[in-house]
């Protein structure tokens, strides 16, 4: 048999048992604050997309696929391993004339887009301030994403959309963002911080 | 291992007195898990026996529940049949349950959302993450249990600590495997492994704050010497999260990849293993140099 | 006490060891390169309906089978059930797909016509729409599974031939048949393989489908042409839709023709131009479009049913028999037709003794010829059994005339004439020209080779011109039993442009008969008829007559404007436009000359041509007579990477571990073999192809992956820890791989 030291309980504790849980309790607000660093620092690591062609300079979220020239864009964004719609961004220039406004552009793209898009809806249209404190227009629209092969039973979402549209030289860049509708809200804080970022 | 311990009693003169073991008890209640985990993994998922999916996912339900039967089984209510139990055993699973459901769940999720960054990480980069916010958080969370409910008031000799630390972890870990199962609704064999799983990393930092309780407290002890445990819980039960999903996970090849179930149970035999060895062996270091001490002292003439 | 510890330690590290050695390896799922053929074949084998838009909606008009030849979604079939006409009326092209092999295929796209030949009845079709109307944006459509092109050329008697299709009305999955080819039946369009004949069960509704070599390559189009017309069987017609709204299902209603069982499969080598110019976008403008019937004076017919043991150049009877000798190989029907178009649907019925022989009858199907000429069917690679055979020719449904033979016995000894070429004379009477194309003048010779001619045997020579006689000539034969004999026309004013035909006989027996034209100005070797033929690129076709001509043009030109003079062609004139790209024909067809008989600057006009090295060819009576090229942009085509139908298939499934259900919309990314896991920074240049899961975490990629070639493959999905391998080959023994991915929530 083995008996085990030990004490009556205490109802004060001593000076270095004090000091020992106040360390406990720093220790615990900075690690929790280290945590919360490490989560901004993962979410906001960014690439940089570069065109000296276009003069565009973008920073975006890091794993996210880069695709570059494609039919309607010059450069778009995606976050791939989100398991649902790929929220994107992307940068497209359209022609702008001496005649073209910009409400005239979106409208075109509302055009096209309700030939390809299901359940295409303008959500509504408001002016919109870019960082660099130039006007823009902003239109928001949904539509629903059907994205798999023809052979498998694809997942539908609806997806929420923000365009913003700005005229420079002749020319009007659209900045489109699309998420998925249950987070929409959430990602829209990448958008901004896109937009923040961009150099164009 | 104790037998029966005894309150020395040195500082008040009273007569040592014997407690209800702990470790026996604790070392039995985990074998017992880990022999009906191995036959329910084996079963289900390499013999890939037949079950009604309802059934599974009760029996899934219920096999969260079974380490709390065992634990009320096997230590809580001999206890209370005991001289002198630990009275709030009870009290600290069920507070300890409670915060996971609360506070550190919600924290994890909503607040870290662990799941949306964390996983895509590098191996390093999920360690350190890990640590900084499942790690911080558990045994942050359980430490202030611990703290404010026995912490000095319901510790009499150093296996209060560890059996309260046990409680804290069981209840713990119950709520974040029943959510999970609850949630994923995942193969029984599955479930099996996230309750052992579960436990397996909330022992580990429950014993280590439970050391650092016992080295304060008991030995008053450096102010750095609780800190530093709970650093060690932390990265601990941070390093056993990140690697316990990847050690699960099969590679990849042009075969496909799948799961490695008995490599999985393997891990959180080894946890369980490792985690009583290390902490016994400080715990009996910690013991012993304070009986040496008391000895030396010629407290104990009188025994 | 301390020996129970051990203990327990003792046991703990056993179930350890244990646990690592009984690690459990995934499973691998891989089919033979058999039957992943099969099922490749079977994903790329599509339904096609053609609807009429109608204010009650779609209405079913006409149903077919086809066969996906590229991931973009390039479909062929028959022209028959999908081209609008009287028989089938509708105006949309509804594509449905295999999803589940055991199940009938879902309508799944809309598409449109992407190429059209109506007389060969292969169209080549492209999906652009959503089933719901909306256009699939560029580059939206995923890749398709789609199959490899095989050598028509290649396939001998004998051979091994699947056919798949569809069995009835899109109640039963695709379906298979196999057998083996019987024989091949010639035709001018086609040469002597026009036609593949098969023993293969294949249903009226495959027609459009795949035919298949034991390579799994496509050789050929199941072809059939269903006859309908009031009051037909309704063996092969079927009332699937109340069209006339009355409520109620009846023969009232539109039926959707499926025809007969089919025997006849069309080599796909005479659907490779059409699918050049449908993969390139190239367009050919500027041309009149083929005869229909409503545009003929009178219904179609035939006349002149003779036999003739070989051909000349493939177009001409070298003779004309009425018998041929035991172990005889080759034979052919000749025959004059008229008002014949596009949907004029032939037939040839051949009985032996009396009991019908289907290895050398011909079921109905589509008219190749223009609306009038001489046609030939027949074969030079099958023997024919002795007996009394009797060729019955029907048109449209109804008997337009026959033709008997007798093959048996011995090589007899009966004097003929053959092998009748024209010219003109030389100076020193030696026969000189290209042998179908003589040049204006005043005289035309014709020389013929002669055997067995016994002294004194009457025989004449008839000119005709235009269908005219313009001359006769009869004699008794004078000269040798063997050898070769010259004839010459020489019609009062000279010749004049046109078509013109020489008939031989002996004893009053048509022996020998050939035609040829007239056209163009004397020239060597050939006559002058298609000069200054240029290529230019102007704004329209009129500044194009004004453009300089080129030999090379930047890239991205709207439009490639050819520009030729001529001389001395008579209207109706059959001749042939041909368009090369890279040295590749993807355009050709011949048609009457339908513009004044000299005349200066014709255009033609090819819209938006890629880059690549084009060539222009114009020709008579398959004699080449004008050609020119030019490059655009680098001078050749571009690569196209999907166009590769070799290679392993690669589907699966993504599960969660824990609950062994599929996880939905996770992407896999393959990356090119340029690049490793570690070095993808997910870029688009890296990435090879991706696929996304659908509800049940089944994926497919669209794009088959190259054998032997290394790969990377990357799976991430949020809340799961990632997943990715480097060496991801698979072998040409593994053409069709079916993977299970298992991950693990991090």
């Amino acid at each position: 048999m083995e008996f085990e030291t030990g004490r009556s309980p205490a109802i004060q504790i001593t000076p270095r048992q004090r000091w020992s849980l106040a360390f406990s309790y720093i220790l615990i607000c900075f690690g929790l604050a280290l945590g919360v660093n490490l989560r901004d620092g993962a979410l906001r690591q960014a690439s940089v997309y570069n065109n000296v062609e276009a003069g565009i300079r973008a920073s975006y979220p890091a794993r996210w696929l880069l695709e570059e020239a494609g039919a309607d864009f010059v450069f778009r964004v995606r976050d791939m391993s989100f398991r649902g719609f790929n929220t994107r961004i992307e940068v497209s220039a359209l022609p702008a004339g001496a005649d073209s406004s910009a409400r005239n552009l979106l409208d075109q793209l509302s055009l096209r887009r309700a030939q390809v898009l299901i359940d295409y809806t303008i959500l509504g249209y408001e002016d919109y301030r870019l960082p660099d404190e130039t006007d823009a227009i902003s239109m928001a629209y949904a539509f629903v994403s059907r994205d798999a092969s023809p052979f498998l039973e694809s997942v539908s979402s609806l997806v929420n959309c923000l365009d913003i549209l700005t005229i420079r030289r002749g020319q009007a860049l659209v900045l489109s963002f699309c998420a998925d509708a249950s987070i929409y809200a959430r990602e829209l804080d990448t958008f901004t911080w896109f937009i923040e970022n961009l150099e164009f | 291992m104790a037998e029966f311990l005894a309150d020395a009693a040195a500082d008040t003169g009273r007569p040592p007195a014997a407690f209800f073991p702990v470790w026996r008890r604790m070392s039995l209640q985990l074998a017992l898990l880990t022999a009906l985990g191995s036959l329910i993994v084996v079963a289900f998922t390499l013999f890939e026996l037949p079950l009604d999916s309802r059934l599974e996912r009760f029996a899934a339900l219920g096999l969260t529940l079974v380490p709390l039967l065992l634990w009320a089984g096997i230590s809580v209510y001999p206890e209370f049949q005991f001289y002198r139990p630990r009275r709030r055993l009870v009290g600290v699973a069920v507070v300890s349950a409670l915060t996971a459901s609360a506070l550190g769940l919600p924290l994890i999720e909503d607040f870290f959302r662990v799941q949306e960054w964390l996983p895509l990480e590098s191996v390093s980069q999920r360690i350190l993450g890990y640590s900084l916010t499942v790690g911080v958080l558990d045994t942050g969370l359980k430490f202030l249990v611990l703290r404010y409910l026995i912490y000095p008031q319901a510790l009499r000799v150093r296996s209060d600590a560890i059996a309260y630390a046990f409680a804290a972890a069981l209840g713990y870990s119950f709520y974040l495997s029943l959510a999970l199962v609850a949630r994923q609704q995942p193969t029984l064999g599955f479930a099996a492994l996230v309750v052992l799983g579960n436990l397996g990393v909330q022992l580990f930092s429950a014993l280590f704050i439970a050391l650092g309780i016992i080295e304060s407290y008991f030995s008053d002890a450096f102010p750095l010497v609780l800190p530093l445990n709970l650093v060690a819980a932390t990265a601990g039960s941070g390093l056993i999260t990140a690697l316990s999903p990847g050690l699960l996970s099969g590679p990849l090849s042009t075969a496909g990849s799948g799961d490695r179930p008995l490599f999985a149970l393997g891990i959180v035999v080894a946890t369980f293993a490792v985690t009583l060895g290390m902490v016994y062996f400080l715990y009996s270091n910690s013991e012993r140099r304070e009986r040496e001490a008391y000895l030396g002292s010629g407290a104990a003439d009188g025994i | 006490m301390v020996h129970r510890e051990s203990r327990i330690l003792a046991a703990l590290g056993c179930w350890l060891t244990a646990c690592l050695l009984l690690m459990t390896l995934p499973a691998a799922r891989a089919q033979s390169s058999a039957d992943a053929d099969l099922d490749r074949i079977k994903r790329a084998t599509v339904f096609v309906y053609q609807a009429l838009n109608t204010q009650a909606g779609l209405s079913v008009t006409c149903v077919s089978s086809g066969t996906l030849i590229s991931a973009d979604g390039l479909i062929v079939t028959n022209a028959h059930g999908v081209a609008p006409s009287q028989q089938c009326a509708g105006d949309t092209l509804i594509v449905s797909l295999n999803v589940d092999l055991n199940e009938p295929p879902i309508p799944k796209f809309r598409a449109e016509i992407a190429g059209l030949d109506q007389g060969l009845d292969i169209a080549l079709l492209r999906v652009t729409q959503e089933l719901d109307g909306r256009l699939i944006a560029s580059g939206a459509l995923p890749a398709l599974p789609f199959v490899a092109i095989g050598d028509a050329n290649a396939v001998s008697i004998d051979d091994n031939v699947t056919v798949l299709g569809y069995l009835d009305l899109d109640n039963s999955p695709v379906s298979v048949s196999r057998g083996t080819v019987t024989a091949f039946v010639a035709e001018p369009v086609g040469r002597s393989r026009a036609w593949f004949k098969t023993r293969a069960e294949i249903p009226g509704t495959m027609a459009g489908g795949g035919a298949y070599n034991s390579a799994g390559e496509l050789i050929g189009i199941p072809t059939n042409a269903p006859l309908v017309s009031a009051g037909s069987a309704a063996s092969n017609c079927r009332y699937i839709v109340d069209s006339n709204g009355d409520g109620l299902l009846n023969s009232s209603d539109r039926c959707v023709p499926i025809g007969d069982f089919i025997s006849t499969i069309r080599p796909i080598h005479l659907a490779a131009s059409l699918i050049r110019a449908a993969r390139l976008g190239l367009f050919v403008e500027n041309l009149p479009p083929p005869p229909s019937a409503a545009a003929l004076p009178t219904a179609p017919r035939v006349s002149r049913l003779f036999f003739a043991p070989s051909t000349l150049d493939d177009r001409l009877p070298s003779t004309v028999v009425g018998s041929l000798p035991a172990n005889t190989r080759s034979l052919y029907l000749f025959f004059d037709y008229e008002n014949m178009t596009p949907e004029t649907v032939y037939e040839l019925r051949v009985a032996r003794d009396g009991i019908p022989d289907t290895v050398f009858s011909l079921p109905p199907v589509r008219w190749s010829g223009g609306a009038s000429g001489m046609w030939h069917i027949g074969g030079r690679e099958q023997a024919w059994a002795n007996g009394a055979y009797e060729f019955s020719l029907l048109i449209n449904g109804i008997s337009a005339g026959s033709q008997q033979i007798v093959i048996g016995g011995g090589a007899g000894d009966s004097a003929y004439f053959s092998d009748i070429v024209f010219g003109s004379l030389d100076s020193g009477g030696s026969l000189v020209g290209n042998g179908a194309i003589v040049p204006l003048g005043s005289i035309a010779s014709a020389r013929f080779l002669y055997a067995n001619m016994p002294a004194g045997a009457d025989w004449a020579a008839i000119w005709y011109f235009d269908g005219g006689e313009v001359a006769r000539s009869s004699d008794t034969w004078s000269d040798d039993a063997h050898g070769a004999k010259t004839i010459s026309l020489a019609p009062s004013g000279g010749l004049l442009p046109g078509q013109y035909r020489l008939e031989l006989y002996i004893e009053g027996a048509l022996s020998a008969t050939s035609d040829f034209v007239v056209a163009g100005r004397p020239g060597s070797p050939l006559p002058a008829i298609f000069q200054n033929l240029r290529l230019a690129t102007a704004e329209s076709a009129g500044a194009a007559q004004r453009a300089a001509a080129a030999s090379s043009f930047p890239s991205g030109i709207a439009t490639l404007y050819a520009l030729f003079d001529w001389n001395s062609i008579a209207p109706g004139t059959p001749w042939t436009l041909r368009w090369l790209v890279d040295d590749q024909a993807f355009f050709q067809r011949t048609q009457p000359w339908l513009h004044t008989t000299s005349g200066e600057a014709l255009n033609l006009a090819l819209a938006a041509p890629p880059d690549g090295k084009y060539t222009l060819q114009l020709l008579i009576n398959n004699l080449q007579l004008a050609e020119t090229e030019a490059s655009i942009g680098i001078g050749q085509l571009p690569i196209d990477r999907f166009a590769e139908a070799e290679g392993a298939l690669l589907t699966g499934a993504v599960i969660d571990a824990a609950t062994q259900t599929g996880i939905p919309s996770v992407t896999i990314v393959l990356i090119s073999e340029d690049f490793a896991a570690s070095e993808f920074e997910w870029k688009q240049e890296q990435l090879f192809d991706y696929a996304t899961t659908d509800r049940n975490g089944d994926f497919q990629f669209g794009r088959p992956l190259a054998f032997d070639t290394s790969y990377s493959i990357v799976v991430e999905a949020d809340g799961y820890l990632p997943l990715a391998a480097d060496e991801f080959m698979f072998e040409a023994t593994v053409p069709y791989a079916d993977i299970r991915i298992e991950l693990v929530r991090g």
